[in-house]
């Protein structure tokens, strides 16, 4: 199988000091986890909520707190865009700008004080999220009967244009190694890779200054291909290990880095999830830059803060990166904690018309998982094809597409004929 | 609240379109064409073989295809689908490659109709079926091989095809009895180096094993060659040559000679390899190559083909979505695949054996007829 590179763009968010937006007049709190709407509400028009309250909680077997981000008072219900693209239900909570937490929070602690069983509780009550644009509970990893013989931290950013998790990760590299130390002690885990991109220097260099002291901390440089980023191919790569569902089946856990930070904000001072820092860029926007913004905040109220658009006709948001992404048909977009990424963009797909396929083969060639995408496309119509075709491995990474020289949106159609035969994402 | 537009990802496309990657290898053919005009016009000319109208000829040989193949384009286009955008490299291309394959002295009457079927039979398929099964070059190619038959009825004083496959070293060795030795195949066209260069009787453009090779390398780098399929398919042609030669006490040069006559070469990187006729998968590239160099050894050994690649190469591309299917399924149980491999190369050089004791006995056969001639 082949690799791409695809670390263009990248310089365009991160040569610009990160900012903090963390005045909004409202938030909005969409009622809903991952793709997952089965959410108990907690609150109704007219309660005060502090920051950090829990004023919903996801149903199921993910269970899982949804937090206010702000102290303020609930006003209503709205819909907004959520980043799956969907219009979703949110409480709307009017801030009081006082940023209020309601007990116990903010006092330092021990990181390593806590057994493992406090340890998952206190990720579960946190909403500790994946950070990486997945949004999986976090707990769940570490709940795993099985023993965890390697916690691996994905400082990959595999994605163009997104740089938030190096930048992230540079300014916070010590509070993450003490964190990565104590997760490592508390759940006695013998190993810790950080994965850094070859070609991320900044990153690197900083690491290298603050590791010394923690011997099982390992740095791994990895070569800058696209789809490393996935949890499955970078466990292959580090580890040369396989599986089907959860790294965990194989006694290995994978965080995202800046996944890592959230971990110690809840270790140190019980902070829950409430703000993330997002890569807001694209040739669209005045100032790209990396911004710490608050979960709720509209996308287009930070857009305005950092300088607005280059240009107003004829450009495209999309949440998330260039290559898993969505596009957004308004800025009336939430921030939530699996959002990484705001690209505004003049659209430069579909510029060019799709022709017939030329059966060159990339598509095959470079798809990580293995699939036969032109095949898969060409017998959408054969069910019993497509079932031994085996859609449901994709993994959604959109190589396809980006390397289709007709300009096939193949992406598009191995994820219906993944619906087809029953997969899910 | 702002609007955008909205469409489906990926939000960032590569920039090698099928206009790009028509016009980087309209560019490597030229260079097969410079080769064919120093080859066939300018070195005659400054042997004094030729005057001047022969110097230009092979370039004008090859423009004839070139030109037919983009005109028939547009007008197909036109006819067909003005909305579309049209890649003028790509039946350029198809131009090109179709006269690189011809023998210099096809009448260019016969270059310019076949260069019309080419693209007249490309657009035939593609609206009739959506795909392209069949090499549109190698359509054109058969096309001009029945006008050559058609030329023996003695009204048309065209060349004999017979003659053109005679002067060249796979036509010559047919010519002989046994396999041939050294001193009888290779040795009138001077040595296994004038082979690799590309000096020897052939088609205008392919006899250059160096350049295609070359050229091979370099698509490779750029990916833009499922170079599995030259590659399994030459390797299988020189196992089983090499197995064949060996019963007939031949060393290497013979499947080396086997390797650098006729079209294999720049036929299985130029025509087998085509991006439409052939498999996506590759498992199924590498099945294609290996069924590809098989026929191409029976077809010159048990028929009375001479060259046999290009008519393999016609043939192969039919079963494509089988090996596609099977590519498809095997790439997720690599290992089983390989062992698969493994057996299938063990039966095809068992195979190449059969075919070399067939031949051993033949020899024997007529090395007892001549001593029982010297006898009487
Ligand atoms: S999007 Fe799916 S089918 Fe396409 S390359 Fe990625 S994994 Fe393969
Ligand atoms: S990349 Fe595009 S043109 Fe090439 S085989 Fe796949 S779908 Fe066809």
């Amino acid at each position: 199988m082949l690799s791409v590179k695809l670390h263009k763009w990248k310089k365009i968010s991160s040569k610009t000091q990160a900012s903090i937006y963390n005045k909004p007049a409202y938030v909005y709190i969409p009622l809903i986890s991952q793709d997952d709407d089965n959410i108990t509400l907690l609150v109704k028009k007219g309660d005060y909520v502090y920051k950090g309250s829990i004023i919903a909680r996801r149903k199921g077997n993910l269970r899982i707190p949804i937090h206010s981000s702000i102290s303020g008072t609930v006003v209503g219900f709205e819909e907004k865009y959520y980043q799956n693209g969907k219009l979703e239900k949110c409480i709307v909570i009017e801030n009081d700008y006082k940023e209020k937490y309601q007990v116990n929070k903010g006092v330092k602690r021990n990181l390593t004080k806590y057994s493992k069983e406090e340890f998952i509780e206190l990720l579960k009550e946190c909403g500790v999220v994946g950070l990486g644009g997945t949004g999986f509970p976090t707990y769940v990893k570490y709940s795993s009967k099985r023993k965890i013989n390697t916690l691996i931290i994905n400082a990959i950013e595999a994605e163009p244009y997104i740089t938030c998790d190096s930048v992230l990760a540079a300014s916070k590299c010590e509070e993450i190694l003490e964190a990565i130390d104590a997760i490592m002690e508390i759940n006695q885990i013998p190993e810790a890779i950080i994965a850094v991109k070859k070609t991320n220097t900044e990153l690197i260099h900083t690491i290298n200054n603050f590791i010394g002291t923690y011997l099982r901390i390992k740095l791994v440089l990895v070569p800058d291909i696209y789809t490393l980023g996935y949890e499955k191919k970078l466990v292959q790569y580090l580890k040369h290990v396989s599986y089907q569902k959860y790294s965990m089946d194989v006694g290995i856990v994978v965080n995202n880095i800046s996944t890592i930070y959230a971990i110690y904000q809840a270790l140190k001072y019980q902070h829950p999830l409430t703000e993330r820092m997002i890569t807001f860029t694209g040739d669209a926007l005045k100032k790209p830059q990396n911004v710490i913004v608050k979960n709720g905040v509209l996308v287009e109220e930070v857009i305005e803060h950092i300088g607005g658009y280059k240009r107003d006709k004829k450009i495209q948001l999309i949440a998330g990166g260039p290559m898993m992404g969505r596009a957004i048909p308004s800025s009336d977009l939430v921030v939530t904690s699996n959002l990484n990424c705001v690209l505004v963009l003049k659209p430069n797909t579909g510029k060019e018309v799709s022709e017939v396929c030329v059966h060159c083969g990339k598509c095959v060639e470079y798809c990580p998982t293995r699939l036969s995408p032109v095949l898969i496309k060409e017998h959408l119509n054969h069910p019993k094809i497509l079932k031994q075709l085996e859609p449901q491995r994709c993994i959604e990474c959109g190589l396809c597409t980006y390397l289709c020289p007709s300009r096939i949106k193949v992406r598009d159609m191995v994820q219906e004929a993944k619906q087809k035969v029953g997969g899910s994402k | 609240m702002k609007d955008f537009q909205v469409g489906t990802g990926t939000y960032v496309i590569t920039e090698k379109n099928n206009q790009k990657r028509s016009i980087q290898l309209f560019c490597l053919l030229c260079i097969l064409i410079l080769f064919s005009v120093i080859k066939n016009g300018l070195l005659p000319y400054l042997s004094k073989q030729v005057g001047l109208s022969g110097l230009f000829f092979p370039i004008l040989f090859v423009l004839s295809g070139m030109i037919m193949t983009l005109l028939v384009d547009l007008i197909c286009h036109q006819l067909l689908e003005p909305n579309k955008k049209i890649n003028y490299f790509h039946s350029l291309n198809l131009g090109i490659i179709y006269t690189l394959i011809l023998p210099l002295y096809t009448p260019l009457l016969f270059v310019v109709l076949g260069a019309a079927v080419v693209i007249i039979f490309e657009y035939f398929m593609r609206k009739l079926f959506g795909k392209i099964y069949l090499s549109p070059v190698l359509v054109g190619w058969i096309f001009i091989m029945g006008l050559h038959l058609l030329s023996f009825i003695p009204t048309l004083d065209y060349l004999n095809p017979l003659e053109v496959e005679l002067g060249t070293p796979l036509g010559m060795a047919s010519t002989i009895s046994d396999l041939g030795n050294y001193q009888t195949i290779v040795e009138p066209y001077g040595s296994l180096l004038d082979f690799i260069l590309g000096f020897v009787p052939g088609g205008v453009g392919t006899t250059s094993i160096l350049l295609c090779m070359m050229l091979a390398i370099y698509l490779t780098i750029k990916k833009e060659l499922k170079w599995r399929i030259p590659l399994v398919t030459i390797a299988t042609v020189f196992g089983m040559t090499f197995m064949i030669g060996e019963f007939s006490h031949l060393s290497l040069w013979y499947p080396l000679f086997q390797i650098c006559s006729g079209s294999l070469v720049f036929g299985s990187i130029f025509i087998a390899a085509y991006d439409e006729t052939s498999p996506v998968t590759p498992i199924g590239q590498v099945l294609y190559g290996l069924f590809l160099g098989v026929l191409i050894v029976i077809l010159r050994y048990m028929t009375p083909l001479t060259d046999g690649a290009l008519a393999a190469m016609l043939i192969i591309p039919v079963f494509n979505s089988v090996f596609d299917y099977i590519g498809a399924i095997a790439r997720f149980h690599f290992t089983k695949s390989v062992i698969a491999f493994i057996i299938a190369w063990f039966l095809i050089l068992l195979f190449a054996c059969f075919i070399g004791i067939q031949n051993m006995k033949q020899e024997k056969m007529i090395e007892t007829r001549v001593e029982q001639i010297d006898l009487m």
